[in-house]
C-alpha cells in the first residue's frame, strides 16, 4: 500500500519518511528531544527517549529504503533495538 | 424556385420503425438521484460493466469540484408534477389544437434524513448540477450526448421546499423539486444502464471542520469536528490520520509547500492531532505571518490513508506568535 512507502507509523506518530531519512540522527534527535515536540510516545521513559530516537530514526531510513514494516508500536522497536545490540555485540569473524 | 431542403422532412426515406426491442426497460419508482456539477459524463469505457461503472461513480463522489458526483438515496417521496404541453390553435382557419409549448418534465421529491441535510441540500440550488435519476430496480437514467457519452439531465431549477413538522397523521416532510431542462434530453437522448443494488453502497462526502487548538513552538494542535453535529473525527480515525502526507502545510505569503515533519495522535485527552512543522521553516517566519494547515482532498484521503468520505470546509490560519 502507498501510505507506507510515505508514513511511517510509530505508536499513532507519522513521520514523513522522505524528509527524515535525508536528516542526520543527530537532527531527528534535536526535533524530536524539544519539550513540545509530540513526536515521542509519552510513555517512553526519559531515559530510554535517546534510544528510542535511534531506533525510530533507523526505521525511518530503512522504510525510505523500502525495507521492513513501518507500521510498528514500541515493542516492535525494542526488538528491533534488541538485536541491533545483539549483532553488536557478535565477535567480529576471525576473533 | 428550388426547393433546397426540407427541414421538416426527416430525410429522404423514413426513420421509423415499429419493431419493439427484445430487451427494453420500464421506469420504476424513483429511489435515488446523482447530482452531478455540469462537466461530469461517463464514457463507454466507464460503463463496460456495472462493476466498472458503479466503481466510477463512486471514484466522482471523491473527486475535486467540477468533476464531482453527489448520490443522494433513500427517497421517501416522488410525484410526477410534468405539465401537458400547451396546445392551442394556430390561426383562425384552425379546427383542432395543436402542440404549442413542450412539457418539460418536473419532479417532487422527498428525504427523510433530518434538518441538517436539508439544509446542506439548500446548497445545491446555487450549483449548476445536472441529474440523474435511479429507480427502485438500480436502472440509472440520464442523457446520451453526441458524443456517445452519458451525463445528467441538465436542470432549469433546483429548489428546496421548506421542511414540515410532523403531525398526529403523518411523518415530518423534507421536500425538495428539480424541473429538467430539456425534453429532447430526456425524451429523445434518453440513456439508462441497468446496474444493481452495490450503487447503493456509494456515500456522499461528510464535512469536516478543522479548528486550531493550541500551538506551542512549530507543534500545532488541531482538532477535527463533523459539521453540524461536531463528532469528533479523532474517535474514528486517530490513527489513520497521524500521517504527515493526510494534511497540507503552506506557507500564506509565498504559496509555498511547508514541509510536515511529524503527526501524532498521541494526545487522547484532548482528542487532537499534533503536527510538528518544519522547525526551520517555522523559525523563518516572522511574527504576525501565516501558515496555512488543511487536509488532503478527499481523494487522497480515501485512497491513501483509508479515511473514506470526508472533506474539509476549508484551511486554518497559523499566526506566529
Amino acid at each position: 500500500m502507498s501510505k507506507k512507502l510515505k508514513d511511517i507509523r510509530i505508536d499513532g506518530t507519522g513521520f514523513n519518511v522522505p524528509y527524515w531519512a535525508g536528516k542526520t540522527l543527530e537532527e531527528f534527535k534535536a526535533e524530536a528531544m524539544k519539550p513540545d515536540a509530540a513526536m515521542i510516545p509519552p510513555d517512553v521513559p526519559e531515559k530510554d527517549r535517546e534510544k528510542w530516537c535511534a531506533t525510530a530514526h533507523g526505521l525511518i531510513v530503512k522504510a525510505n529504503n523500502g525495507e521492513g514494516n513501518p507500521v510498528v508500536n514500541t515493542e516492535e522497536l525494542e526488538a528491533e533495538a534488541a538485536a541491533a545490540e545483539k549483532t553488536k555485540k557478535k565477535p567480529a569473524p576471525g576473533n | 424556385m428550388d426547393i433546397l431542403n426540407l427541414p421538416n422532412c426527416g430525410g429522404v426515406t423514413g426513420t421509423f420503425n415499429s419493431g419493439v426491442n427484445l430487451c427494453d426497460i420500464i421506469k420504476d419508482i424513483p429511489y435515488g438521484l446523482l447530482l452531478m456539477d455540469a462537466g461530469v459524463e461517463f464514457d463507454a469505457a466507464d460503463r463496460a460493466d456495472v462493476a466498472t461503472f458503479v466503481d466510477a461513480i463512486k471514484t466522482k463522489t471523491r473527486a475535486a469540484r467540477g468533476s464531482r458526483v453527489y448520490p443522494l438515496w433513500d427517497l421517501v417521496n416522488f410525484e410526477d408534477q410534468t405539465k401537458e404541453a400547451t396546445r392551442g390553435t394556430v390561426g383562425n382557419l384552425s379546427v383542432t389544437d395543436l402542440k404549442l409549448v413542450d412539457a418539460v418534465p418536473g419532479f417532487k421529491f422527498g428525504h427523510y434524513k433530518g434538518e441538517l441535510f436539508h439544509a446542506k441540500l439548500s446548497k445545491a440550488e446555487r450549483e449548476s448540477l445536472r441529474l440523474m435519476i435511479i429507480d427502485q430496480n438500480f436502472a440509472i437514467y440520464g442523457t446520451k450526448k453526441a458524443n456517445g457519452n452519458m451525463t445528467g439531465y441538465k436542470l432549469n431549477e433546483f429548489s428546496v421546499d421548506p421542511s414540515k413538522f410532523a403531525t398526529p397523521q403523518g411523518a415530518a416532510q423534507y421536500p425538495f423539486n428539480v424541473v429538467l431542462a430539456s425534453l429532447l434530453e430526456y425524451k429523445d437522448n434518453m440513456a439508462f444502464v441497468q446496474a444493481d443494488s452495490t450503487l447503493a453502497n456509494i456515500s456522499g462526502l461528510i464535512d469536516v471542520n478543522l479548528t486550531e487548538f493550541n500551538l506551542a513552538s512549530n507543534v500545532v494542535k488541531v482538532k477535527i469536528l463533523t459539521d453540524g453535529d461536531q463528532q469528533n473525527l479523532f474517535d474514528l480515525y486517530a490513527t489513520e490520520l497521524a500521517a504527515a502526507g493526510a494534511w497540507v502545510l503552506k506557507n500564506k505569503q509565498t504559496g509555498a509547500t511547508v514541509s510536515i515533519t511529524s503527526v501524532s495522535a498521541a494526545d487522547t485527552t484532548n482528542k487532537v492531532w499534533a503536527i510538528t512543522m518544519d522547525s526551520t521553516a517555522w523559525t523563518a517566519l516572522t511574527s504576525g505571518q501565516f501558515f496555512t494547515l488543511d487536509l488532503n482532498t478527499a481523494a487522497i484521503l480515501s485512497a491513501t490513508y483509508l479515511v473514506d468520505g470526508y472533506e474539509s470546509t476549508g484551511l486554518i490560519e497559523i499566526e506566529k506568535p
